[in-house]
């Protein structure tokens, strides 16, 4: 046997999450490995050719606040940004970015290869090195041996992956890539159990094919954003995208069609997610619509392909010719690669601890689709924190775990752990109990300092961070310092703003209350200073929905109780007979981390935590 | 969701067991609850004062009437039973002071308490041991499963349902709302303000009709009053006898709680009656007739059902008349005694009261029976509760029911605030969570599964 060479942390997979999870334990210090089926395909976007949106934008911001790369390589590579949610509320709003792909995905290609402790190869992972429960490498097809302390799975949809278009079916990964056929088989030996899931994505066409006079143009905003606290908030409007809709015309044909969908004959069997669904199966569980809107996306400026958002598909191509062509601004369309599904194997995300390891073999990790998840602001979400994790491990350090309270990272860790999924898992802010305190805006005043003791963020970011801090405690401390009594000329300075009259004195602070006032109004009529743009928008949220965010505190504070009590490693669920059968046996399999997880297994019923906050009591007085 | 931080309250006494009735209240806040309703000479706030001391004052309640005359008693964490900070109110024993006082606290921020949780508190606290612990909650359990009759638990299922329904109703709305957070770019009709507005005064107005009906209901768990009224010599005191002859499980009698009447508590079909002897006032010099009047008057008003007590061994007297013209509106029996003697009332007079008549012996116990069966049925969704729900058999449920409907309330001011949408979803989400919590089902991925099952998305 070769061995190759030895690592603390080897990555398998160079995706999303392979990507964040390499980084993260390079620069924690310790000596990583990356290991991909194809280093051209590295950080490669598979669906649609966009980062960001509800709950996604949250996850892209958190990971930039710890010091992670997606934020800044979005920044860097984006075609256009728009703000979403703008009128629903400051928790919501959410960035998106249209990306050029390809400059995505070198752009980080040269961010990995330029890392200190990070080496990045092609290798075909076969086999997982496990000796006595204990990870001990990984074993290449061509029968080479990297040994390692702790490995990080991040395979998405290469696990048997199998691509299904129309009744056409073959082995592969997406995007006429390989597909890894060994390692499941390496996994179950290991006692890890799979799912199979499924997903898909519409054709790609020809720019040149494209009537766009019959489509409605969609730009990004004039007003710059960034997703990374580091950019500069600059606009980039490089390119657009564009709206149609589908018609009668197009849901006949696909109805005619059903029988030569996979889903309908029998080609695939992986569970599809809800959320994203193929146009056929959009068109059966909602029949009554009469159209669905689709985007027409960019994909990049070296490139004359685009993106049919909207259409995913694994009808034949002929259909799919047939339907795409009834579209407005699509009549005269070239397909240049077709739509099509994937089913693939991923672990049953119960068998993880919340630090991303999985409980049957220590120093195994897992991360991003290959758990269950979709997206690739989640994958990269599980990823940076399982490449903290493992590098931790190898340190001999606690692992790091962010809770629901902190960060949307927490709430989709906590969820998959906790609760499992049934269907390819996607964030989503309505997933979150804690949503107006998880903004987007204050991602770092969650989460930088907390990387900063990890080692994570730089010194450049935690200065900008503490400036920024510095800066807010400033405009707000200066704000409850004037003080506006109802003069006349105040009164008139209100009037000139628009807004109603005082009847008694009150604190500039107070009057941005106001929904029809904001900091730039006050400052044109009372001595205040410019601010940055991110710390006006940060003081005005803070002050404008104060009352809301602190009732959402202080759910927080009720919750962390539970949340604080840790449950012993050693514990044994089977012998405590006060708790119900059910509760027994999920609590066994899930173990969870604290009595607040184990509030949310299904299946434990109130009662059961107050049996088990009994026991804990019991072992505390005992151990005293 | 489960909690050991917030302050908590209940009625440490059990109903009609003593002439002085104890309400705890326990937590970080015991003593900030305290101050807003308790009065006394002193001005010093609750948790100032003298640790283990007694203070004399009254219960006032949001508008500045007095409740009741109290003592309370001071008990500063962790020298305490749940080694937090209690307070202890001592009132007079009679239900009604009672419930009014726990309502009063519960409007000011501390939560009803399950049970069995001042004992958990002082276990978790550190304050008893296991097998105490253990012991307590044994007891509190087997009462509480006692108190589960029949007629209680048809009710609830009842309320189930309707709880079920409202929150159908929320959970479309959450939905709705969501989704147009989650997927801003859907081709999705949008929910306006006035929509919202609408939903929310709807669900309101159905959770104020369960409040206001709530009394005829907490009847069911916590007793019905029921006074007996009449003329003197109709009988009042030989039918309470035999009421009460009926029931082994007579709790207790106790003179004075509401100051001028007997109460004596049966159960019937494991529903807990007070019935209120009036024959037990003291007489004083006014006329008898006078008094008889208008003591009947005066619990017509307090209590939950009348009985009418007539001879029906001799005509209709004015006293009579003025008696049952005083109940006419009210939930009444007419009960006609003297069935063993010659009947001279005119019958078709006291059926036009359109009360529901029974005709009994209170000396031989004839009709009895068929007494008890009506008392029942009018108690039960027949008679006094026929056209209202009357769902909210416990305090606990009207305690959440009512925090939901703070709740709504709260969302509502949020979008007539012009505040965004985002804002007011945490209040419609805790009402949504407040009723989960009395069926039992508060869980968060049913409103994701609704979204996608009601909405065409992705991408």
């Amino acid at each position: 046997m070769f061995v190759v060479d030895t690592y603390d942390v080897i990555i398998v997979g160079a995706g999303h999450a392979g990507c964040e999870a390499a980084l993260a334990s390079a620069r924690l210090g310790v000596k990583t490995l990356m290991a991909t089926l194809n280093l051209d395909n590295i950080a490669l976007m598979p669906c649609n050719p966009a980062v960001g949106g509800p709950g996604k934008s949250h996850l892209v911001r958190e990971i930039d606040a710890l010091g992670g790369e997606m934020a800044i390589n979005t920044d860097k590579t984006c075609l256009q940004m728009r703000m979403l949610n703008t009128g629903k509320g400051p928790a919501v709003y959410s960035l998106r970015a249209q990306s050029d792909k390809k400059l995505y995905q070198s752009t980080m290609t040269k961010t990995l290869e330029n890392q200190i402790n990070l080496d990045v190869k092609q290798i075909m992972v076969t086999k997982l090195l496990v000796e006595s429960g204990k990870i001990k490498g990984i074993e290449t097809e061509l029968g080479e041996i990297y040994q390692a302390k702790c490995v990080i799975l991040a395979t998405g949809t290469y696990l048997k992956g199998k691509i299904i278009i129309g009744d056409c079916a073959y082995s592969g990964g997406p995007i006429g890539q390989r597909s890894a056929e060994d390692l499941s088989e390496s996994l179950l030996k290991n006692g890890i159990q799979l799912m199979r899931f499924k997903t898909g994505t519409p054709a790609r066409v020809d720019r040149r094919t494209l009537r766009f006079s019959e489509m409605s143009e969609q730009k990004g905003d004039v007003k710059g954003h960034a997703f990374s606290f580091l950019s500069q908030r600059t606009e980039c409007n490089k390119q657009s995208c564009w709206l149609t809709f589908t018609n009668e015309e197009t849901h006949r044909i696909i109805r005619n069609n059903l029988d030569r969908a996979p889903m309908c004959n029998g080609l695939i069997q992986g569970i599809g997610p809800r959320y994203c669904p193929s146009i056929e199966s959009k068109i059966v569980r909602f029949a009554d619509k009469k159209r669905h809107q689709l985007f027409i996306e960019p994909e990049g400026e070296m490139t004359e392909e685009m993106y049919v958002q909207g259409m995913s598909t694994s009808l034949p191509t002929d259909v799919q010719y047939d339907f795409l062509r009834t579209i407005p601004g699509l009549e005269d369309v070239k397909i240049m690669r077709p739509g099509y599904a994937i089913e693939y194997d991923c672990l049953d995300p119960t068998q993880l601890t919340l630090s991303l390891e999985t409980k049957k073999i220590s120093g195994l990790f897992s991360a991003g689709q290959s758990n269950g998840t979709s997206g690739y602001e989640e994958a990269a979400a599980q990823g940076l924190i399982a490449g903290i994790n493992a590098a931790l491990k190898v340190q001999k350090k606690e692992p790091f775990i962010l809770t629901r309270a902190e960060a949307y990272m927490g709430v989709l860790i906590d969820d998959l752990v906790t609760k499992g999924t049934n269907e390819p898992y996607r964030i989503m802010t309505s997933r979150s109990e804690y949503r107006l305190i998880l903004r987007q805006d204050n991602a770092d005043l969650r989460l930088t300092e907390k990387g900063y003791q990890l080692g994570l963020v730089t010194q450049e970011r935690y200065t900008v961070f503490l400036k920024k801090k510095n800066d807010i405690e400033n405009a707000i401390e200066k704000l409850k310092a004037i003080s506006i009594t109802p003069t006349e000329e105040n009164q008139k300075k209100l009037k000139n703003m628009g807004t109603a009259p005082i009847r008694t004195g009150l604190r500039a602070y107070d009057l941005l209350r106001r929904t029809d006032l904001d900091y730039e109004m006050l400052r044109t009529q009372f001595p205040l200073e410019k601010l940055d743009d991110d710390v006006r928008e940060e003081i005005e949220i803070m002050i404008k929905y104060e009352g809301y965010i602190q009732r959402q505190q202080e759910q927080v504070e009720k919750m962390n109780r539970l949340e604080r009590k840790l449950m012993p490693k050693n514990i044994i669920y089977a012998d405590i007979d006060t708790l119900s059968g059910e509760a027994r046996q999920k609590l066994d399999q899930i173990r969870p981390h604290s009595l607040g997880q184990a509030s949310r297994i299904s299946g434990v019923s109130p009662a059961d935590i107050t049996a088990l906050l009994i026991v804990l009591e019991q072992r505390q007085r005992e151990e005293k | 969701m489960y909690d050991t931080v917030d302050t908590i309250a209940a009625i440490a006494t059990p109903i009609g067991e003593s002439g002085i009735g104890i309400i705890r209240i326990s937590g970080r806040d015991a003593y900030a609850v305290g101050d807003k309703i308790f009065q006394s000479k002193s001005n010093l706030p609750l948790a100032k004062r003298r640790d283990h001391s007694i203070q004399y004052g009254h219960i006032i309640d949001e508008n500045g009437y007095s409740i009741d005359e109290v003592l309370v008693l001071l008990m500063k964490g962790p020298k305490s039973y749940t080694a937090e900070d209690v307070m202890e109110i001592q009132c007079h024993g009679g239900h009604q002071s009672l419930e009014e006082i726990l309502a009063l606290i519960l409007r000011q921020g501390a939560r009803l308490a399950n049970p069995g949780e001042f004992t958990e508190r002082a276990f978790i606290n550190g304050r008893i041991d296991l097998a105490q612990a253990e012991a307590v909650m044994d007891i509190i359990q087997a009462k509480s499963k006692a108190g589960l009759t029949n007629a209680v638990s048809q009710l609830e299922g009842k309320l189930s349902e309707l709880v079920k329904k409202m929150r159908i109703h929320l959970t479309e709305l959450i939905t709705r709302l969501e989704v147009m957070v989650d997927y801003p770019e859907e081709d999705l009709e949008d929910i306006t303000v006035p929509d919202v507005a609408e939903a929310l005064q709807n669900i309101q107005k159905k959770l104020q009709i369960l409040l206001e009906e709530s009394r005829s209901g907490k009847m069911i768990r916590d007793g019905v009053m029921i006074a007996i009224t009449g003329t003197p010599n109709a009988g009042k005191s030989s039918l309470l006898n035999q009421l009460v002859q009926e029931d082994r499980a007579i709790v207790t009698e106790i003179p004075g709680t509401t100051r001028d009447s007997i109460e004596v508590w049966i159960t019937l079909k494991g529903v807990p009656i007070c019935l209120i002897d009036t024959a037990g006032i003291r007489e004083t010099a006014d006329t008898v007739e006078q008094i008889g009047v208008s003591r009947a008057k005066k619990y017509l008003n307090t209590a939950d059902m009348v009985i009418v007590m007539v001879d029906g061994s001799r005509s209709l007297t004015a006293d009579d008349v003025g008696i049952l013209e005083a109940s006419r509106y009210q939930n009444a029996i007419i009960v006609m005694n003297k069935e063993d003697l010659p009947v001279h009332v005119n019958k078709k007079v006291l059926s036009e009261y359109g009360h529901p008549m029974i005709t009994i012996s209170a000396v031989n116990g004839s009709g009895i029976q068929d007494l008890q069966n009506k008392i029942i049925d009018l108690v039960l969704d027949k008679g006094i509760i026929e056209g209202k729900s009357a769902l909210l058999t416990n305090t606990r449920h009207i305690d959440l029911v009512r925090r939901s409907g703070e709740a709504i309330n709260r969302a509502l001011d949020t979008i007539q605030n012009n505040m965004p949408v985002d804002c007011a979803i945490v209040d419609i989400r805790e009402a949504w969570e407040l009723l989960g919590s009395i069926t039992g089902d508060t869980i968060h991925d049913d409103i994701v599964s609704e979204i996608f099952s009601r909405f065409c998305l992705g991408k």
